[in-house]
């Protein structure tokens, strides 16, 4: 069932935080809203859940304007924060909870109910108190509660982040698994980019209210279009832009910045306060002792050795860039106050400001 | 922000509209037709001869005076006993401290009538103690003056003090203070400068709640305060009086209750809660063991209060089988008399407190699960005006409620005067906001989501409500309950007012029994009163193990 919004106003405590906003969730997709904590992306999941009431626009399932359905006739499943689930039942009849207001019979609910926790593999609890449950079991029996009543529409409201990590990355596969089996459209909210990165077909990038950006995760990734988004998905080292100098014959388009002249093969256009934006992981040290063209010469200002990975914080012309090298290819030690240059990517985005 | 989440749930906005109403036209409007009656003159025109006559005319200021000075003198008193014993069981531990565990309860279930009585009989001028000590030559000063009430009314009090300062004291991180002190700071600067603050806004909460009850109350000062009247027991008489009073003075000395409750709560609202710090839940400071001779004076300290806290019932008990003749007891005597004579008579008065109590508690039950509920988890415009208008009879005393309740509906197009229906009324507002706080406290630590989770599984908001939430609120509702059931069998002060012949209560008969000297009679009516309130409460704390008249 495809979703969308439409001309969505909302105010908070006096501001705009939505000021006609138009959004469309593709049938089926896994749908990440992404942004950081009040960007509004809570609160556009939960007027889809029924629990925020726009004070102007309308939302639609498929051709059905919901704005005013009550939360209870939805048909939504909800997966919360804080697991949510009701602490004096049994897990079982939290499952089953759903399937009673749905006036299906008790033996086929049960039925159903243990056919979920058994997908989820926790069938063996199915007569403990939610207590008794590790967060991470909670959660899975809080997914099993959403699923168990097919919903047209599932909503999953940050629902790994009160996990530890290894935890954190077990579920991710087993909710993205559940969600493609059943082909539910799904919309998650986050404030993780890496778990957005992981799981999403789509995601949107939320800045105060604004829809920054809606692409698959490669592409934004690779190509931001904002400075926030470049910064908020991945860390990115902005580099401001004075002017666009003529190109190079090899179709490359040349940047003057304050740093000298710096080289992209990305086509967007240059416009006043637009940046480079460059990665941390997409640079090396070049073995050039003197910067040419496109590259960044500076001096090491802070090592941090990491495991996998070291961070530099190289002082340059252009002010602090932050490099990550994986550990195993940088063989050469580097310390606090060495001459370095850096090699830059060749097709490093050109971001708006944002 | 109006209606916040009101907004996508018709049924819990009708709730609210309907609490908001019933409040507005039982509470509000005859609050505000008493004001509207203090400025209007015998001819009905607005005047402020009332208060003019009030602030020139000595027996009425005087009055005025009198209150505020037992108010502040017992709030002092009450504040200095109940803060030395708080801290003593918080910080230290010593044998028996356990026993001020029993101290709110005891303080619950002996009515402010009987607590007055048995000090008549033990310092009174025929009392125990002058009789014994007579023969030396020696009186003790008359208990009808400053210091009898004082007395009197710091032990009715001093337990409200004792338990703000305990929560306070319970709810200071013990970080902060080891803090402090690792910063190198002594341990009596850290006290008076770390830990005094913080449990400031504690102390304030409980000088407000004991002063506001002091210059509400009506029992003690009607017994004890005959040289010494005091504006709750003022406005009664000139209610009562023969001569049908002076209908603008009643409710101009009412109404200036009003305002110095309603000044006591903008107080608490715009200066105590503004500087009440946010503190991390941490762990409260570890009590400290002490022995020997201060153990023993801390141990002989918390026995004595107990004890004078426990005396009152004490005395009753033995004072209700004690023969007399006329005022004069006979004690070492024993006999049924007074308690036959109060069993021929005390049934009606029974039945009927506990008719008016048990209809007070039903509506005052599902009233205060309903506001609690929109007052924590519907925050909005509509349900702070709710939230507002449920603390309001906090600070309303029980004379002053009756009075307005009494001019509100003995007229017009609501006549309640002269019926039962008058007297639950009073009894469910003024119980009725200790109710809504004890249902909201566990509402505040229930997670919005898992309502939200009801709801979104398809049960409707209603329904969701009494499966989801109202398990989690019950035992605490119950509790509330409980304690609503047995205070309001000792309810008076309004009662006094608002009782008309065949609907007397057993407060109503102890006061009246008190005040024609018949103290046995009263002990044996008081005697049946604290079996009524004691059997239930044992049953529900210790059968159903129900935290009531608990410290939190």
């Amino acid at each position: 069932m495809q979703v969308s919004f439409e001309s969505i106003v909302q105010s908070y405590g006096g501001q705009n935080l939505f000021n006609d906003l138009d959004l469309t969730l593709p049938s089926g997709k896994f749908f990440t809203l992404l942004g950081p904590s009040g960007c509004g992306k809570t609160t556009l999941l939960r007027m889809l859940g029924g629990f925020v009431r726009p004070d102007s626009g309308r939302i639609l399932f498929g051709e059905d304007d919901v704005t005013h359905v009550p939360v209870h006739r939805r048909g939504v499943g909800m997966v919360f924060q804080d697991y949510a689930l009701f602490p004096d039942r049994s897990i079982l009849a939290n499952v089953c909870y759903g399937l009673a207001a749905r006036k299906i019979p008790p033996a086929q609910a049960r039925e159903r109910a243990m056919a979920m926790l058994d997908r989820v593999g926790l069938a063996a609890f199915a007569d403990r108190s939610p207590a008794a449950l590790s967060g991470g079991q909670r959660q899975r029996v809080a997914m099993a509660r959403a699923l168990v009543i097919r919903p047209k529409l599932l909503l999953l409201d940050e629902p790994l982040s009160a996990l530890d990590v290894k935890l954190r990355v077990e579920l991710r596969a087993m909710i993205r698994d559940l969600q493609t089996e059943a082909g539910i459209t799904t919309v998650f909210v986050t404030h993780d980019q890496e778990e957005a990165l992981a799981m999403s077909d789509l995601i949107a990038v939320l800045d105060r209210g604004r829809i920054v950006q809606i692409g698959a995760p490669r592409d934004i990734y690779a190509f931001p279009r904002t400075a926030f988004a470049a910064d908020f998905v991945g860390s990115a080292n902005l580099i401001a832009i004075e002017q666009e100098l003529p190109g190079s014959e090899a179709g490359l388009r040349r940047l003057k910045t304050a740093a000298g002249v710096l080289i992209t093969s990305h086509d967007a256009p240059v416009k006043p306060g637009s940046s480079l934006a460059i990665r941390s992981e997409e640079m090396l040290f070049s073995t050039a002792a003197v910067a040419d063209e496109g590259n960044l010469a500076g001096v090491i200002e802070h090592v941090e050795f990491r495991g996998s990975l070291t961070g530099y914080a190289v002082r340059t012309a252009v002010g602090i860039i932050r490099i990550d090298v994986r550990t195993i290819h940088d063989g050469a030690v580097r310390r606090t106050g060495d001459s370095v240059v850096l090699a830059l990517p060749r097709n490093a985005p050109i971001v708006e400001p944002s | 922000m109006m209606l916040g989440s009101l907004k996508r749930d018709p049924t819990w906005l009708t709730v609210a509209v309907m609490a908001i109403g019933l409040l507005g036209i039982f509470l509000i409007w005859p609050l505000i037709g008493m004001l509207g009656k203090s400025f209007m003159g015998a001819d009905g025109q607005m005047d402020l001869g009332g208060y003019v006559r009030f602030f020139s005319d000595p027996s009425y200021r005087d009055v005025f005076f009198n209150t505020l000075i037992l108010g502040v003198s017992v709030t002092i008193t009450s504040m200095l006993v109940g803060t030395a014993m708080a801290v003593m069981v918080a910080r230290f531990t010593f044998p028996l401290a356990g026993l001020v565990t029993a101290l709110p309860l005891i303080t619950l279930v002996i009515p402010d009538v009987v607590v007055a009585a048995a000090w008549l009989l033990l310092l009174g001028k025929q009392g125990l103690v002058n009789t014994l000590i007579s023969p030396l030559g020696l009186e003790l000063p008359s208990l009808y003056s400053w210091w009898g009430l004082v007395f009197v009314m710091t032990l009715n009090n001093y337990v409200y003090a004792f338990v703000a300062v305990l929560v306070g004291l319970k709810s200071i991180d013990r970080n902060l203070e080891e803090a402090a002190c690792s910063l190198g700071q002594p341990i009596g600067r850290v006290l008076s400068g770390v830990t005094f603050p913080l449990l400031l806004p504690s102390i304030f909460a409980g000088a407000l709640i004991v002063f506001t009850h002091v210059i509400g109350s009506f029992g003690v000062p009607a017994i004890l305060g005959a040289r010494t009247p005091v504006l709750a027991v003022k406005a009664y008489n000139e209610f009562v009086s023969e001569m049908g009073g002076n209908p603008q003075m009643q409710t101009t000395m009412a109404s200036i209750l009003v305002f110095l409750g309603a000044g006591l709560l903008l107080i608490q609202k715009f200066v105590v809660e503004r500087r009440q710090f946010q503190m991390e839940s941490g762990r409260s400071p570890l009590p400290m063991s002490i022995s020997g001779g201060r153990a023993t004076f801390a141990s002989a300290l918390v026995l004595f209060m107990v004890g004078l806290s426990m005396l009152p019932a004490v005395v009753v008990i033995i004072t209700a089988f004690t023969p007399s003749i006329g005022p004069v007891l006979r004690y070492g005597g024993f006999t049924l008399a007074h308690i036959q004579h109060a069993l021929v008579r005390a049934p009606e008065p029974l039945y009927n407190s506990l008719f008016l109590a048990s209809i007070a508690t039903a509506v005052g039950l599902v009233f205060s699960v309903a506001s609690a509920y929109l007052i924590v988890k519907r925050r909005s415009v509509l349900t702070h005006i709710l939230d507002v208008m449920v603390m309001l009879p906090l600070t309303i005393a029980g004379t002053v409620l009756g009075i307005a309740l009494i001019n509100a509906f003995n007229a017009g197009p609501i006549v309640l005067t002269g019926t039962w229906v008058i007297m639950a009324l009073a009894y469910f507002l003024r119980r009725m906001p200790t109710s809504v706080r004890a249902a909201a406290g566990p509402l505040h630590n229930l997670k919005d989501s898992v309502e939200e989770a009801s709801m979104s599984l398809g049960i409707p908001p209603l329904r969701s409500f009494i499966r989801v939430v109202l398990p989690v609120i019950i035992p605490s509702v119950i509790a509330a309950a409980v304690l609503m059931w047995i205070t309001t069998l000792s309810e008076l002060s309004a009662t006094v007012v608002l009782y008309f012949g065949g609907m007397n209560t057993m407060p109503i008969e102890i006061f009246q029994q008190i005040d024609s000297g018949r103290i046995a009679l009263a002990c044996a009516y008081s005697l049946a009163l604290l079996a009524t309130i004691f059997i239930p409460l044992a049953l529900a704390r210790w059968l159903f193990k129900l935290k009531v008249g608990t410290i939190e």
